[in-house]
């Protein structure tokens, strides 16, 4: 069993994930989601130990192992761009990680070093066997195509039957048809050894297929707050040179209204509010939410936090039922909202509280119409 | 003829068919003079006036058949082994270092390293000599430290460049299946790097079997190898067709080595494997105290293993005996040093400007005009030692009428001839990467031959070729084995002079040398500093 608990990832000063805590049950298959640059891949590095993570404990089968090696973790990875050893056949590089890994070892000497050695074959034409590359096992792995070399990366890892088995990207750069065909293999080889799989990709369809659960690791940064939390950020970013000095808004009561909030320790970071309401004019039987306060502390302001905070609260949005969002998006933040799918209608106008000028901008949420 | 090319060209064409095929199709047969030219005088025609001249069935018995002459073999390449070991355990880890790590200071550390390399060999035997207690003069252990010393940054330099191109995920997976620190070294850092490693080790090792200054100015009389015994033979003994018999064994030796055991060392996959591709450096910051540790001690050990020896020169140059003074820095202001500092940059401007034109012509026929065979051509006189050449020429000049013998051209013909293979290695990498969609550019607007040359590829040379002709200055302002033997008395260049006052009895004869070493030490540090400037714009392709 694999827990993951509090993880957190920076890339420099800037946050690339946090509070990620998860439990991957033994035998369990679990999808890791999102777009390039959530860290996904940073998330395997932590777990098999060739990254410290920020802050946050690896526990396997019981056992803190943050700080255990990874040569001593048992916990396989198949890299995305499969790293195989170029200097090895490709029995070579499938036999590997039974040559050197130190249980091994130790076998061999209690074994006598010629039966180590036929068990090792023994395995590694088994493993080929698996993956259907037994014919190649002599060839060298510079004359592999794509798909070859992705299936001797996967008999590679689970060749010394690590404890848990992470695929990073496993089916990324392959054709189609391709792609298919090594996912239903994929799909079979891993249920029939039975191991605890953490698999990372940013195709949602890949994850359902492979995956008996998916996690969204974007989701994981953004929290729900109350109202006090995100009055300090509110107060220091919008009311700033405008007349009104009160972070409140009128919506705020409203017992629908969300805060959600992305924190950095114990300060809250970026927030955003979520009133439902429909926007003027428009039918106020269709569902819909607005997006007000939008706030992201100065110094964090070139992270992207406001885009997740945005992202992930549609889709809480869409799954509660919202047909579509709406802002009334101050000149300045026009574009952020249209870089996220926001259409601007009508004329724009000048905000009576705040004297700003602001255009109305609307996103539909799942496929009706608005 | 012309004729076929005026054929195929387009029927437009054809009213400017011939002078156009005269601006084409000449240069094009010519580029590849210039350098067959100077090997030719510089090693060729020497060689064939050894070998039908000097050499004579007795000489060859006479040398061949004494068993002084195999153990000088022997010694000769024992020094050259230990010399080797020791520069790879040292260059190794600050490979490791520049490839992986990044840190303040890298490319001053990078350059630091590679700057021993550089130095002329009269002057790390002088840095050396001041550095090592009087005890061990005239004994193997200096020499060995310091062809350690100056040849550790170009193993450096040559590992690190394939570490880099060695993705650090390859290093990871194998941790991922188990694979503890040693294990990884022997079964993924090593077999990948063997390759580099086999050629660093074949380059140091050459130069240090054919190693002269060093040994001259550390081992005075007192250590022999087979190049100092060319040069004892040929100047002490006057015994020509001997020095002839043992440069030749030499020679043998060497192209053995490099033929045979070189490729045999790098493996086969060496072999196979074409130069390394251009890659984006993926060296990271230290991560943890550990790291940063490591990154620390082994800048600081780099940096100190550079600056120990030259800090000892230059407190041995204001010394005189044991006490301090600024003696041997006045005597510089004496008129034979005023003398040989105009000889040596004479022979410098010389010999750059053959050597960078030479290597110029043949860097665009290997990289356009595919002829590879003169990349291998314009490197022979990497093989033969520069006692050899001195020689070669020496005997040569000697068969030419009365006038020109010993005459000033021979001693930069000779540098120019040493400083060929290098200025070959930073040209041909350059002149392949002049884009050909830039030349197709440039003759679909009307450019051709020496204009297109002149338009498009001098300037994207430009830098390359400074470097060239900086690296081939430096090889000159250092030069000292052909020197040798070639240099009459009157016009002495640095480096003799250099060997000359440090070889004296008297010490203030010897702080002037070592105030003498100083200048030219400083000298080529700016001509390095140049080099890795020019690297850093952007000039190495």
């Amino acid at each position: 069993m694999l827990e993951l608990d509090g993880l957190a990832a920076r890339h420099g000063e800037a946050i690339l994930f946090a509070r990620v805590s998860l439990r991957v049950a033994h035998g369990e298959i679990v999808a890791i989601t999102g777009p390039s640059g959530v860290g996904k891949t940073t998330l395997l590095r932590i777990v098999a130990g060739l990254e410290p993570p920020h802050e946050g404990t690896v526990r396997i089968d019981g056992r803190d192992v943050t700080r255990v090696p990874a040569h001593l973790r048992r916990v396989g990875l198949v890299f995305q761009d499969d790293q195989l050893f170029p200097h090895l056949t490709v029995a070579g590089n499938v036999g590997y990680g039974l040559r050197v890994a130190r249980g091994a070892q130790r076998g061999r000497a209690a074994r006598g070093a010629q039966r180590g050695r036929a068990t090792r074959n023994a395995r590694v034409a088994e493993m080929l066997d698996l993956v259907g590359l037994a014919h190649l096992a002599a060839r060298s792995v510079d004359r592999l195509s794509g798909g070859e070399a992705r299936r001797v990366a996967v008999a590679r890892t689970l060749a010394p039957a690590p404890r848990i088995v992470l695929l990073d990207e496993p089916l990324s750069g392959l054709d189609p048809a391709l792609h298919e065909r090594l996912l239903a293999d994929l799909r079979t080889l891993l249920r029939a050894s039975g191991t605890t799989v953490l698999h990372v990709t940013h195709d949602p369809a890949e994850a359902r297929a492979l995956a008996d659960r998916v996690v969204d690791l974007r989701a994981r940064l953004v929290e729900q707050v109350a109202l006090e939390e995100v009055l300090d950020l509110r107060r220091a970013v919008l009311r700033r040179g405008t007349p009104s000095d009160d972070p409140r808004l009128p919506e705020d009561a409203a017992p629908d209204t969300r805060h959600l909030a992305i924190r950095d320790g114990a300060t809250i970071v970026a927030t955003s509010t979520w009133v439902r309401a429909p926007r003027a004019g428009a039918d106020p039987s269709v569902p819909a939410v607005q997006v007000r306060a939008m706030a992201v502390a100065e110094a964090r302001r070139s992270e992207g936090l406001g885009g997740i905070l945005l992202e992930v609260g549609l889709e809480r949005a869409c799954v509660a039922g919202a047909r579509y969002a709406w802002a009334n998006a101050r000149d300045t933040a026009l574009r952020f909202y249209q870089d996220h799918g926001f259409g601007v209608l009508g004329d724009g106008f000048v905000e009576p509280v705040t004297r700003l000028p602001h255009h109305l901008v609307v996103r539909r949420l799942g496929t009706d119409p608005v | 003829m012309s004729a076929p090319r005026a054929v195929t060209a387009a029927p437009r064409a054809r009213a400017t068919a011939l002078p156009r095929a005269l601006v084409v199709a000449w240069p094009r047969a010519l580029v590849v003079a210039p350098p067959l030219a100077l090997v030719a005088l510089g090693v060729l025609a020497p060689a064939t006036a050894l070998v039908t001249r000097a050499a004579t069935t007795e000489a060859w018995s006479r040398v061949l058949g004494d068993a002084e002459t195999w153990r000088l073999v022997a010694v000769t390449a024992a020094q050259a082994a230990a010399s080797t070991l020791l520069a790879l355990a040292i260059g190794t880890p600050v490979a490791a270092l520049l490839a992986h790590r990044r840190f303040p200071g890298r490319r001053a550390v990078r350059a630091a390293v590679t700057l021993p390399f550089v130095l002329p060999t009269v002057v790390v035997g002088a840095a050396f000599a001041g550095l090592v207690p009087a005890a061990w003069r005239a004994s193997w252990t200096p020499v060995v430290l310091a062809h350690a010393w100056y040849n550790a940054g170009l193993v450096a330099r040559i590992v690190a460049v394939r570490w880099e191109a060695i993705h650090p995920w390859i290093d990871d997976a194998a941790r991922t299946l188990g694979a503890g620190p040693a294990a990884r070294a022997a079964s993924i850092a090593l077999p990948l790097l063997r390759p580099a490693l086999a050629s660093a080790a074949s380059i140091t090792f050459v130069l240090c079997f054919a190693s002269y200054g060093v040994v001259r100015v550390l081992g005075g009389p007192a250590l022999a190898t087979l190049e100092t015994e060319v040069a004892f033979r040929a100047f002490v003994l006057g015994d020509v067709p001997g020095a002839i018999v043992v440069a030749a064994l030499q020679l043998a030796l060497l192209a053995a080595l490099v033929a045979f055991v070189a490729p045999a060392v790098a493996g086969r996959r060496g072999a196979r494997t074409g130069p390394p591709r251009a890659v984006v450096s993926r060296a990271r910051a230290a991560r943890d105290a550990r790291e940063r540790l490591a990154v620390a001690i082994g800048t600081a050990g780099a940096v100190a293993l550079v600056a120990v020896p030259l800090a000892a020169l230059a407190t041995a140059s204001l010394r005189v005996g044991s006490t301090p003074s600024l003696a041997g820095w006045r005597a510089l202001a004496d008129p034979q040093v005023r003398d040989a500092v105009g000889v040596s940059l004479r022979n410098a401007a010389l010999a750059a400007a053959l050597a960078t034109a030479a290597g110029l012509s043949a860097a665009s026929a290997v990289a356009r005009a595919r002829r590879p065979w003169l990349d291998v051509v314009a490197s022979l006189p990497a093989l033969v030692s520069a006692v050899t050449i001195g020689l070669g020429l020496a005997v040569g000049a000697a068969t030419l009428p009365r006038p020109m013998r010993g005459a000033w051209w021979l001693v930069p013909l000779a540098h120019a001839t040493v400083a060929l293979p290098l200025a070959v290695r930073v040209l041909v990498p350059a002149a392949r990467g002049v884009p050909a969609g830039v030349r197709d550019a440039a003759r679909t607007l009307g450019a051709s031959g020496a204009r297109l040359w002149w338009t498009v590829d001098r300037p994207l040379l430009a830098r390359a070729t400074a470097a060239a002709a900086a690296l081939a200055a430096c090889t000159s302002l250092g030069e000292f084995g052909a020197s040798s033997l070639l240099v009459r008395r009157g016009s002495e260049p640095l480096p003799l002079l250099v060997e000359r006052l440090l070889g004296r009895a008297g010490d203030a004869l010897r702080a002037q040398g070592f105030a003498l070493a100083v200048l030219l030490a400083a000298t080529c540090l700016v001509a390095i500093l140049t080099i890795d400037g020019a690297d850093a714009r952007g000039g190495r392709p």
